[in-house]
């Protein structure tokens, strides 16, 4: 159990690093540009892709490493958006909601498959 | 897990690269700013077309009907293109309060980063050092021609390669538990994104399968399985899609010009991009080549066979793939990465200096030294647009009545249709041959020649509940009761001769440059524009420095009486 808790502890914090680095990189690419639009760029990279994505490939964790989880959790991310997002179009939902609701629910479905397993290695361990 | 957070010579390698890549992509050729006034460097009529795409999808806040204004007026037309690109967009712009012309750009080079980093990432399975070494080229692809797939609007096409690449990632990791939803969703977002990158996915996946079956002598069940499992929610993912797809595309594009492989660069309006353009990079990546056959193959089999599928399918055009081949020439110093690492990374081992500093400092150097005379090459300014011609279309765009119809006379700027649907109205376009007649006749004419802005070859629209139809005109007939979706498709039939050889009397919003190269083009407009203002009845409703709008409200009123032919 205390595996995948710490290494989840570890990459969020691997996570954040990531979130200063790419507004430093940013802020130096874009010196011309205003920090606010700049960290809502960020923000939303995170926000709309890199973070549902990373939350649903947790699940491998054990099987693949964190770059990998990173990268392609980020191009989930950008299906779901662009996929599961077309979807709810068709049957009226529109992006305003997309863009709050979809990264919530990826998240806590993921976030609760994480802690389905995590309880399960617990209850291996004892 | 093994990474660590201290000092990290790979990932800080790989945020180098990412910077420069994301420095030749988009803040180069952005002037170092992430927000414009009007579209930046777009420099053809499709990267036009696609913003006012994600626009629509963006203001109605769904990717469903097309844009009347793009389609003579018709309401209730299905769009057709695949929706990823425009969603996404529409989401991103929405949220990072970036417009959407240049949320759409920055999407699209993303794209390209994360598809070159899912190739880092399939090399980094069996080799780290090899995965590295394989960064400098891949920023290659910025070098012109081949970077023309940025500022010419090949967007889609870039998203539809990540979810194919993507595809191709989670293929090789087929045997993970619950490895289909990765297939599945990544197949779905191909055929949603750009569909033959969809055909080369699944074309990829069934090799592997192949290969698979050859190599171990036996059918794996599991695998099937997991295919199987993975087009159960592919297929009611982009069911939709597929059926629009069908009725339209498939049937209005065909397969044009794929025969001629001598001609497919010049009948596809694409660059020249044969193998020698690669120039020594190209070089290495043989070397590379020949190297992977002479050595001990076994480990690095997957990310080879990766590399070689891809680039060969710029080589497609021989079974007549045409321009959907062809373009992923755009992508070969990417697609060939690795053997460019694999050969590098032979030399260091063999002069023994394949340590991690090393390959991180060879790397990192090379990164610079071969991006360096590319910046020139992606720093190209604002591109078509200019902010007054901007400003004009977005002035229309909340000025005039939703069902006008304007008409354009000559501007650089707007010389092809896509950039007129940004005024979001049904615009007509001079033909400038047929202006540059009239010009050198040296007279003011009463009818001047037009032609409909539009795009689409199909209106698809609703027939019953279940059944589409088409309809039949390319231009929407004002006051036509029996006007209506019909079953069958027929080539749409033109706009009628009234509406695009005009009586300029009967125009209702003209649109003027007042400057344009050449400059006898825009003095023309001037005299045309200049009569017609002498009509108490013509009034000019906006103009700036280049633009002149003038708005006609006694319509069929003589206007020009004796200044003309």
């Amino acid at each position: 159990m205390k595996t995948t808790l710490n290494k989840l502890k570890q990459e969020l914090i691997y996570l954040t690093i990531l979130l200063v680095i790419l507004i430093v990189l940013f802020k130096i690419l874009f010196h011309k540009e205003t920090f606010t639009i700049i960290l809502r760029t960020i923000l939303t990279i995170f926000w709309l892709f890199l973070l549902p994505g990373y939350s649903i490939m947790f699940y491998w964790n054990n099987k693949l490493n964190f770059l990998e989880r990173l990268i392609i959790g980020t191009v989930l991310g950008i299906a779901i958006i662009g996929v599961i997002g077309y979807n709810l179009g068709l049957i009226g939902i529109t992006i305003i909601y997309h863009t709050i609701f979809l990264p919530i629910i990826t998240i806590a479905i993921a976030s609760f498959i994480t802690w389905k397993k995590i309880k399960k290695e617990n209850q291996t361990d004892q | 897990m093994g990474d660590r957070i201290k000092f990290n010579l790979e990932y800080t390698t790989i945020i180098i690269f990412m910077g420069v890549f994301l420095y030749l992509g988009v803040a180069n050729p952005w002037d170092n700013t992430l927000a414009h006034d009007f579209p930046y460097s777009y420099l053809a009529s499709d990267a036009f077309f696609h913003q006012s795409v994600a626009q629509h999808t963006k203001d109605v806040g769904r990717y469903w009907f097309t844009p009347s204004y793009e389609v003579g007026g018709h309401k209730g037309v299905f769009e057709q293109h695949p929706p990823v690109l425009f969603e996404v967009t529409a989401a991103f712009s929405h949220l990072s309060g970036i417009e959407v012309y240049d949320s759409i750009f920055f999407i699209a080079v993303l794209s390209c980063l994360l598809f070159a980093l899912i190739f880092y990432i399939i090399a980094r399975q069996v080799n780290k050092y090899i995965a590295i070494l394989s960064l400098p080229i891949m920023t290659l692809i910025f070098k012109g021609p081949f970077n023309v797939w940025m500022f010419w609007g090949y967007w889609m096409f870039v998203i539809g390669v990540l979810f194919m690449v993507a595809s191709i990632w989670s293929a090789t990791k087929i045997g993970l538990k619950h490895s289909y939803i990765l297939i599945g969703i990544f197949l779905a977002g191909a055929m949603l994104s750009h569909q033959p990158e969809l055909v080369f996915a699944v074309g990829y996946l069934t090799l592997f399968l192949v290969i698979d079956i050859i190599k171990n002598k036996k059918i794996n069940i599991d695998y099937i399985k997991k295919v199987i499992f993975a087009g159960l929610i592919s297929i009611p993912l982009s069911l939709f899609n597929m059926i629009i797809f069908s009725k339209t595309f498939l049937k209005s594009e065909g397969y044009r010009n794929v025969w001629d492989i001598k001609n497919v660069a010049a009948l596809s309006g694409l660059p020249e991009m044969p193998w020698a353009s690669l120039g020594i990079a190209g070089v290495i990546t043989v070397i590379g080549l020949v190297l992977f056959f002479i050595s001990n193959k076994k480990k690095t089999t997957i990310p080879a066979s990766i590399s070689l599928f891809s680039f060969l399918l710029g080589y497609l055009i021989i079974i007549g793939m045409g321009k959907r081949s062809y373009t992923h020439r755009f992508f070969w110093f990417i697609y060939a990465s690795f053997f460019f690492g694999f050969a590098l990374y032979y030399i260091l081992k063999k002069i023994k200096a394949s340590r991690l500093i090393y390959v991180s400092a060879i790397t990192i150097i090379l990164i610079f030294i071969i991006s360096q005379p590319i910046f020139s090459q992606t720093n190209r300014g604002a591109g078509i647009m200019d902010p007054f011609n901007w400003g004009g279309l977005e002035w229309i765009s909340k000025n005039t009545p939703e069902d006008s119809h304007i008409y354009y006379f000559f501007s650089n700027a707007l010389a092809h249709n896509a950039p007129l649907y940004s005024s979001k109205r049904v615009s007509f376009n001079i033909n400038t041959n047929k202006f540059i007649e009239d010009l050198q006749s040296g007279q003011i004419k009463r009818v001047y020649q037009f032609g409909l802005a539009d795009s689409y070859s199909t209106y698809i629209c609703k027939k019953s509940r279940f059944s589409f139809g088409y309809f039949r005109n390319h231009l929407k007939p004002k006051n036509d009761s029996n006007y209506k979706c019909e079953t069958n498709r027929k080539k749409l039939e033109y706009a009628p001769i009234e509406t695009t050889t005009k009586d300029i009397c009967n125009i209702e919003y003209y649109y003027f440059n007042k400057a344009s190269d050449p400059p006898a083009l825009a003095q023309y407009n001037l005299a045309i524009r200049n009569i017609l203002i002498q009509n108490n009845w013509i009034t000019e409703v906006y103009n700036n420095q280049l633009v002149s709008i003038l708005k006609n409200n006694q319509i069929g009123a003589d206007c020009i009486e004796n200044n003309t032919q």
